[in-house]
């Protein structure tokens, strides 16, 4: 149990670092809700490496802190919208064997932004936000695709290590 | 890293699903889309719909306007103002940038 707390905890900082390292890379992208979602990273290599429902909790959490010290309500609902949606569509699909982390989390990059899309049209009433769908569809697949990358690449180290440090705990007790 | 077919598979289904909203979403909202929508003296006055080529006489305050949509786009084409700055302003098809007739408060300005 301490451990579990231990892992999300070290997760939930990785991932809030993150989100706040987006924040001062200077890049308009020139669309509203179009960045590269470096979080995502931690929530992918959360979702292999802890489990479906922890990493849930962890993209949850960070939503929510994030939202408590940098942002507002409403850009927690568009977050929280495809924070939720997003992870519901990498959950369905980070067990199949044909799949690895790469399309995984393209599937999630894709489908976070169409939350976001799906919030705003609800909080503006609008559905003209629609027009942004392609762009940002096509967005979030490419920078999923990155994150897919960097979480492939990340993964057999950290699988490693907690392996390790589990056999430690082990013999030291 | 291991890379699986069913990865690029995946990956193009959703670039290709972007690139059919895309030319769907274009291809609608060149039809319906944008609307002129002209004011005088801060009241709405009408709403012109920019695939309809036509002119549109406009009662200003102290003096007449004339706009002209064509090619998807609209401009001030004559007014009896004294500056004209209205008429050089050229066509607009895009929110932002309005026309404004200073002289007249006539406002033109584009909704997508």
């Amino acid at each position: 149990m301490a451990r579990k707390i231990a892992e999300s905890g070290a997760f939930v900082a990785l991932a809030m670092v993150l989100s706040y390292v987006e924040t001062l890379i200077p890049i308009n992208f020139g669309i509203p809700g179009m960045k590269l979602g470096l979080a995502n990273l931690a929530v992918v290599t959360a979702l292999y490496l802890l489990g479906a429902s922890q990493a849930l909790e962890i993209s949850v959490v960070r939503i929510v802190l994030m939202a408590f010290i940098f942002g507002n309500l409403a850009a927690m609902a568009y977050s929280l919208t495809g924070g939720l949606l997003s992870f519901a569509a990498m959950a369905l699909l980070y067990r199949r064997e044909s799949l690895s982390p790469l399309g995984v989390s393209a599937v999630g990059g894709a489908m976070h932004n169409l939350g976001q899309l799906l919030a705003a049209a609800a909080v503006v009433e609008n559905l003209q936000v629609f027009y942004y769908l392609p762009i940002l569809l096509a967005a979030g697949t490419v920078t999923g695709v990155l994150l897919g990358i960097g979480a492939g690449r990340l993964l057999p180290a950290l699988r490693r290590n907690r392996r390790e440090s589990w056999k430690e705990r082990e013999t030291n007790s | 890293m291991k890379k699986t077919k069913k990865d690029v598979a995946l990956i193009v289904i959703l670039l290709a699903l972007a690139g059919v909203c895309f030319f769907l979403f274009s291809a609608v909202g060149k039809r319906e889309g944008a609307v002129a929508l002209v004011s005088v003296d801060g009241e709405e006055i009408g709403r012109y719909v920019l695939a309809e080529e036509r002119e549109i006489e406009i009662e200003g305050l102290g003096g007449e306007n004339r706009i002209e949509i064509r090619d998807g786009a609209v401009r001030m084409e004559w007014a009896d103002c004294p500056d004209q700055y209205c008429v050089r302003h050229g066509s607009i098809s895009r929110s932002g940038d309005p026309i404004v007739c200073l002289p007249h408060r006539v406002i033109v300005t584009v909704e997508e």
